[in-house]
């Protein structure tokens, strides 16, 4: 039914995260019509991005391919502290804020043996060898609050203990501009937890 | 990488006792079409066998628990020649909440509405209509499978405790997680560390779970046995006991105490645990155990206490729901006086006075006799139809 040209950019489509088989064909049909001025210039982006765009070495974050990463480099900022999170995103979020000047480590996902998910393949050991050629002196852990962040979480705390740093993880509790009557019981409790003397 | 940290549902949201003010029955079993209004209070129904009686129970049983307590198939449930069997009923709260809710079973399919929304989500509905029963054929709360047991006490948990959801589905995953390290078969063997994580996730979960079932069974115990020794021809003295399979006698001891011993359990069974695959101790594996003079119920009780012991412990959960929920469910008891001796039978029926809402079937014209005096409402069932019986 579709040209073939049209049939290899739709089946291409469906492959991406969250596109069915219906907006596929609707990005596809839009592409080449009304978007065709878009087309061009995302092709263009499409493959300077995977031309160029790769992981630090040292950290995991997002940087220019084969080097390291500019919050790496930077030397105003500090070495001696590591914020470990979970993806590649959760750094870009945090360095959003603009509150953290110390570097980042992406473990590329949390312990799951459900998943197959071991230590090894989360850059634990990597981060163990930063921890001694930088000096380390805090690792903040910014896992996500599941289940799996948490032991993910326990499990570095534990494995850098002989270390004798500082190892910290995130406060949970109340988010801003949210309101305590809407906030679930659990999120509650972890807001009492760690509450905070005036 | 997905995160099972979705906002749990809260399955105890509904507070104030609750009074179901309509039942409306379509085609269930032998009930062609029935629609009554039950006052609050006894509800007495009286018919011969094969009339009705248990199918009218059965269906509130459906609407409570979304599914028959007798049939092994949906489709048993529809009476023969009809297309699809259909239970509904209206509910009042003491708070004044009011819900409507629908259980149709079709072709082997169950649809069901709350306050006219289709749920799809059946654990979003069952509860809503918070009622325990007794059928006397059922005694697979004392000879059943121990998880059983475990589920019933477990349900009653996190009635009481709503947050409770949250150590259970928190168990759950490490349990999973942990299994799935026991299974894993490399050469590489099993990373210390890394079950150390999940192991102590897993008694920080555990001992919760503990805490919880042995406080709610500290509440049961002394209803479930002063019922039973009023209901039961053969007292003895019953008891219910928790019997951990990883602190020994529960009551007593601490948070830490219990951690402690947990985690000493896991590391004892570490080696079988490897080579089985799977985690052997744990609130999972724990055992409610009833007792009559001392003797596992299950094991050396007659049907008769086994029957009396179901009974009593089904009205000491309702008592204790009212008392710390207060939400008090509705009890229906299916020929629960057949076999108790005259005494005992007041014994029972006094001890149900005063209750929001019961209903209770009987088979003999004597017995009617005796309890029509406690009863708010008497209804006789004939061949599937319900019809009020004015007091003699
Ligand atoms: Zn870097």
């Amino acid at each position: 039914m579709l040209p073939d040209a049209l049939k290899r950019l739709v089946h291409e489509l469906k492959k991406l995260p969250g596109v069915g088989p219906r907006g596929a064909e609707r990005i596809a049909l839009w592409l080449i019509t009304d978007g065709v001025g878009v087309s061009s210039a995302l092709s263009d982006a499409l493959s300077a991005a995977v031309e160029e765009v790769g992981f630090c070495p040292v950290c995991g974050t997002l940087t220019r391919k084969g080097e390291q990463c500019p919050m790496y480099t930077d030397p105003s900022r500090d070495k001696t502290r590591i914020c470990v999170v979970e993806g590649p995103l959760d750094a870009v979020a945090i360095e959003r804020s603009g509150v953290f000047d110390g570097t980042y480590h992406v473990l590329g996902g949390v312990l799951s043996p459900l998943e197959g998910v071991t230590p090894d393949d989360i850059r634990i050991p990597d981060l163990i060898k930063r921890v001694k050629d930088d000096s380390v002196v805090e690792v903040i852990i910014a896992t996500n609050p599941s289940a799996e962040g948490d032991v993910t979480a326990n499990y570095i705390a534990d494995e850098l203990r002989s270390y004798g740093i500082g190892v910290t993880r995130l406060a949970r509790g109340l988010p801003t501009g949210g309101l305590i009557d809407y906030a679930d019981s659990d999120t509650i409790e972890k807001a009492l937890e760690n509450r905070i003397k005036l | 990488m997905r995160h099972p940290n979705r906002q749990l549902r809260c399955s105890a949201c509904y507070h104030g006792s609750v009074l179901i003010e309509r039942v409306h029955i379509r085609d269930y079993r032998n009930i062609e079409r029935e629609e009554i209004e039950p006052p609050p209070g006894i509800n007495l129904i009286f018919g011969a066998n094969a009339q009705g009686k248990t199918n009218f129970l059965d269906a509130i049983h459906v609407a409570a628990y979304l599914k028959s307590a007798r049939a092994t198939r949906e489709r048993e449930i529809v009476r023969g020649g009809a297309q699809r069997a259909r239970v509904e009923v209206s509910l009042a709260r003491e708070d004044g909440l009011k819900n409507q809710l629908s259980v149709t079973v079709a072709g082997g399919k169950k649809f069901v509405k709350l306050d006219g929304n289709s749920i799809t989500r059946f654990e979003d509905a069952i509860g809503v209509l918070s009622a325990h029963f007794f059928f006397p054929g059922d005694l697979s709360l004392i000879k059943g499978d121990p998880s059983l047991r475990r589920e019933t006490l477990d349900y009653e948990v996190v009635k009481a405790v709503p947050s409770a959801v949250r150590p259970y589905a928190d168990y759950k995953r490490a349990l999973m997680q942990r299994n799935a390290i026991l299974k894993r078969k490399d050469d590489a063997g099993i990373n210390g560390s890394e079950m150390n994580a999940w192991s102590d996730r897993l008694v920080a979960a555990g001992v919760e779970i503990i805490r919880m079932r042995t406080n709610l069974l500290k509440r049961i115990s002394p209803r479930f046995i002063e019922h039973y020794r009023r209901i039961s021809e053969n007292p003895g003295k019953t008891e219910i006991g928790y019997v951990s399979s990883v602190a020994g006698k529960v009551s007593g001891k601490s948070r830490e105490a219990l951690r402690g011993s947990f985690s000493k359990e896991l590391a004892r069974a570490m080696e079988k645990e490897a080579e089985l695959g799977y985690t052997t101790v744990g609130p999972h594996r724990d055992e409610l155990l009833f007792t009559i003079g001392g003797e596992s119920l299950r094991r050396f009780g007659s049907q008769g206490q086994q029957r009396c012991a179901v009974l009593a412990f089904r009205i000491a959960l309702c008592d204790v729901a009212r008392e710390i929920g207060g939400e008090e469910p509705v009890l229906c008891l299916d020929d629960a006086l057949s076999e108790l001796d005259d005494v005992r039978k007041t014994h029972l029926l006094k001890s149900l006075e005063g209750r929001k809402q019961v209903f209770i079937t009987l088979a003999s014209k004597k017995e009617l006799k005796l309890v029509s005096s406690c009863a708010a409402k008497i209804w006789e069932m004939k061949a599937g139809k319900l019809s009020p019986i004015s007091r003699a």
